[in-house]
């Protein structure tokens, strides 16, 4: 039979298309040879198409693959179609994913053979299951994020829903997905025609396609994306092959994503692009899936940002994965350098360069070296003060997969009120120490009329001695420097008083504590006195230099020994005495005992003794433990009840020691 | 009077005030001892004649009062003047109860001191006096017989010569001899003083 040249040229186009999809295409005959196959699967079985056309698909097939299509070859030349899935090794060393599809060449019933459209599935399976790692890693994300948001929960986990929804959408949708083909000759003038297609575009797309006009798209493209079909044909006028995705609005209505894949034929002989191929793929759901996504992170962003907190998910790497606008606001100097793909380090090491972390007179380096030796800091709270009195708390999770969520909360407003407040307690302490004077008045008064006392004998001694002998008496030096001396001491009682109610808040500096014990004892003398109390210091040797403010410590020491004193009032505990045993405790602190022998702490109120107002005093406002306890809080000590067997009651807290360097 | 300065027994444990309450006393011609704490007042007292005892009452040992008493089984009799920095009334009281001589407030005008000073050495002076008398009193009485000693009971109580005799059955003669014989050895010039000087045997 001889073909006529439009049958040849016909053929030829076809064989021309076949060759330049992206699956393999052929016929097999009733003894399972291979009659046609296009070029794709040289490439796929290694060897040339002369060799394969004609050979036995049992000897084709590696045993495995055989066994794998087996029954489907059966089905098929029963005249059953066959549209499976199979995961197959290929010569070529790729296992693929394929899309087997068997249709029966039939004749009046009876089978001939049958074509076969083999679809690499791979990519799309492995699109697919990137897309659920994705979500998969998303999910987790998001579990870690609700966890930590707690209150929006609620909201996140609607959005799952929202999700998964979409994901099943996608499935169904994915199952119907297809290929179209279609080729278009171009003419001298650069006219298009359309010449070939895979008959399943009106089908698809509906009526509106006039598959006559090359520009069939063009009614149903969508507005937007217009101008992408014509940069698509001047691409591939200039003979280079194009991928582009453009949105149509299909035969219901549903607006469709499609990817198109141009491939121009250049004729040499013409100098022109003489043929374009054309294979269109529908993306929708693939573009949905991925603009859920989006839209999901966008989401999940949204109510990152939506925290008051900052924000910060590092993965086990400690990499930052995710972070919010309020953790590069609470930086307005280096906030900007936050970003996805850092560590930690760099992060901080941008923060503290920047000079935006004090770093405390420490060298930088170690302070960052510091900062991550506690991170992640899980179950304590870290806080940093920055440049301009802010101050920032940073508090650590872990999560599930070795990655920390790290949450960033000003405190700056907490702090200053707890400035303020420590600014207030000051306050009250000045007025307690003006009333624990007011309530000394008496025992002072006696303190002073002792020198007084003196002065006043001496003068009148003097005046005497003058009267009767008309001349200075012989130890009229001696009188007057007693006179002097008394003075002086008189002096230093008022200045004792004057100092201890009006000095305000020095700042820590080195300072003896044996002095500072002396000084309260003295100005507790005559309450000491007055009670018989026994006093006993002891020290280490060389003293005691504590890095203390000296007024405030005066204050606890003063209130310590005025309680004990007023204790023996009290009860009349026979001999009184008081102790105070200073001790170090390591290189850093100093540990200080105040013990007396009184009649102790009464069980009604020992576990309330810190706060204010509770006294088992006749007199007092009941703040002096809880000023002292507050005092030595505030120098990084604890003030508590030492439980002993013995009577009486004893206190103890520590001082940070002076560091002599 | 006497000739020699009367002695100020000052008891203060704050060296300078003690010290001051010293140049003060010997500024009117009186010697001041001090002691710096009631225990050592103990220690180191002797009878230095006609004087009194400054106790300030606020010291550590010995408390003031507890000294008082100390003082009063010692038969210490000088009298005392307390000084306290501190007016403290139930003290005060207590310690007047005790037979304290006085109770001055520090720090105290030097007249009312030096005036109480005074006050109480005369006292001690007039004491002193009194003490002697019923010494030698007491001495004289130690020579009378026994008989003597009732006819002078009996003579004191009221009775006549001749109701003490009938008393007796002895004579009015024997009587009258044995009320010579008292009334010489108790040195009484007429039969009030003797009736005095026996008051005072009863004390």
């Amino acid at each position: 039979m001889r073909s006529t040249d439009s049958e040849i040229v016909g053929y030829l186009r076809v064989v021309q298309i076949l060759d330049s999809l992206p699956a393999l295409v052929g016929y097999v005959d009733l003894d399972l040879r291979i009659v046609y196959a296009n070029k794709l699967i040289e490439t796929w079985y290694q060897r040339p198409l002369d060799e394969l056309v004609g050979m036995q698909l049992k000897t084709l097939f590696a045993a495995e693959h055989y066994q794998t299509v087996e029954g489907l070859l059966g089905q098929v030349l029963a005249g059953k179609e066959v549209n499976e899935e199979r995961e197959i090794q290929y010569p070529d060393g790729e296992t693929r994913q394929v899309n087997l599809n068997y249709i029966p060449d039939s004749s009046n019933g009876q089978v001939l053979g049958y074509f076969f459209l083999v679809q690499d599935v791979s990519e799309r399976n492995r699109a697919q299951d990137a897309l659920r790692a994705i979500n998969a890693e998303l999910d987790r994300r998001i579990l870690d994020a609700t966890a930590e948001l707690g209150h929006r929960n609620q909201e996140l986990s609607k959005e799952n829903r929202a999700r998964e929804e979409s994901e099943e959408r996608y499935r169904i949708v994915s199952e119907l997905m297809s290929d179209l083909i279609y080729v278009y000759d171009v003419d001298e003038n650069g006219a298009m025609r359309l010449v070939w297609h895979t008959g399943r575009l009106s089908q698809e797309f509906g009526p509106g396609i006039d598959a006559s006009d090359f520009r069939f798209w063009r009614p149903i493209t969508h507005e937007d994306d217009l101008h992408i079909l014509d940069r698509r044909i001047e691409t591939l006028m200039s003979n280079k092959s194009s991928i582009d995705e453009f949105r149509v609005i299909d035969a219901k209505g549903n607006v469709r994503w499609l990817r198109i894949y141009g491939r121009p034929q250049f004729d040499r002989a013409l100098d022109r692009v003489t043929r374009i191929i054309v294979a269109a793929q529908d993306i929708t759901e693939a573009r949905e899936a991925q603009d859920a996504l989006d839209q999901q992170r966008k989401r999940l962003h949204h109510a990152l940002d939506s925290m008051s907190d900052g924000f910060m998910l590092f993965d086990a790497e400690h990499r930052l994965v995710e972070f919010n606008q309020q953790v590069v606001e609470m930086f307005p100097q280096s906030g900007q350098a936050i970003e996805q793909g850092k560590t930690f380090r760099e992060i901080i090491a941008t923060s503290v360069n920047a000079g935006e972390v004090i770093s405390d007179e420490i060298e930088p380096e170690r302070w960052i070296e510091e900062r991550l030796g506690s991170f992640p800091n899980v179950g304590e709270v870290h806080d940093i003060e920055l440049s301009g009195g802010r101050w920032i708390r940073s508090t650590d999770r872990e999560t599930a997969d070795g990655g920390v969520v790290s949450i960033r909360t000003d405190i700056t407003d907490g702090k200053r009120s707890e400035a303020q407040r420590q600014k207030n307690e000051a306050e009250l302490a000045h007025v307690l120490r003006r009333a624990s004077m007011g309530e000394m008045a008496s025992a002072l008064a006696h303190e002073l009329s002792q020198p007084l006392a003196v002065i006043v004998n001496y003068a009148n001694g003097l005046l005497r001695r003058l009267d009767t002998e008309q001349r200075p008496p012989a130890d009229l030096g001696t009188a007057l420097a007693q006179i002097r001396d008394a003075g002086e001491r008189s002096k230093d009682i008022i200045s004792h008083v004057r100092d201890f109610v009006s000095r305000r808040q020095p700042p820590s500096q080195k300072e003896s504590f044996q002095d500072i014990v002396q000084e309260v004892f003295q100005l507790l003398h005559s309450l000491i006195k007055q009670h018989n109390v026994r006093s006993e210091l002891r020290f280490p040797d060389g003293g005691a230099d504590v890095l203390v403010s000296r007024i405030e410590i005066e204050q606890v020491m003063f209130n310590l020994l005025k309680n004990s004193i007023d204790s023996f009032a009290l009860s009349g505990t026979k001999p009184p005495l008081i102790q105070v045993l200073v001790q170090p405790v390591n290189d850093r602190f100093y540990e200080v005992l105040v013990k007396d022998n009184g009649p102790g702490i009464d069980g009604s109120i020992i576990d309330d003794i810190f706060k204010p107002y509770v006294t088992n005093k006749l007199t007092g406002l009941g703040m002096g433990l809880s000023i002292s306890q507050t005092i030595i809080e505030g120098h990084g000590g604890r003030l508590h009840l030492v439980d002993t067997d013995e009577p009486g009651c004893c206190f103890r807290f520590t001082l940070l020691r002076f560091q002599h360097d | 009077m006497t000739d020699s300065p009367s002695c100020v027994h000052i008891i203060d444990d704050d060296d300078s005030v003690r010290a001051s309450t010293r140049f003060l006393v010997e500024s009117v011609d009186l010697v001041g001892i001090e002691y710096a704490s009631a225990d050592a007042f103990l220690e180191a007292y002797s009878d230095r004649g006609p004087g009194c005892i400054i106790l300030d009452l606020r010291m550590p040992g010995l408390s003031g009062l507890e000294a008082l008493d100390v003082m009063r089984q010692r038969s210490i009799l000088e009298p005392i003047i307390i000084i306290t920095g501190h007016g403290d009334v139930p003290v005060a009281v207590r310690a007047l109860k005790q037979g304290v001589f006085d109770f001055l407030e520090k720090p105290c005008n030097d007249n009312i001191l030096i005036e109480t000073i005074n006050q109480a050495i005369n006292f001690d002076l007039s004491e002193r006096e009194a003490r002697e008398k019923r010494q030698s009193i007491h001495t004289a009485l130690q020579l009378l017989t026994p008989r003597e000693e009732e006819v002078l009971n009996l003579l004191v109580s009221g009775k006549s010569n001749k109701q003490v005799a009938e008393h007796f059955s002895l004579s009015s003669k024997t009587i009258e001899r044995h009320r010579s014989s008292v009334m010489r050895k108790l040195d009484a010039s007429s039969f009030a003083q003797l009736v005095r000087i026996a008051a005072l045997r009863v004390e």
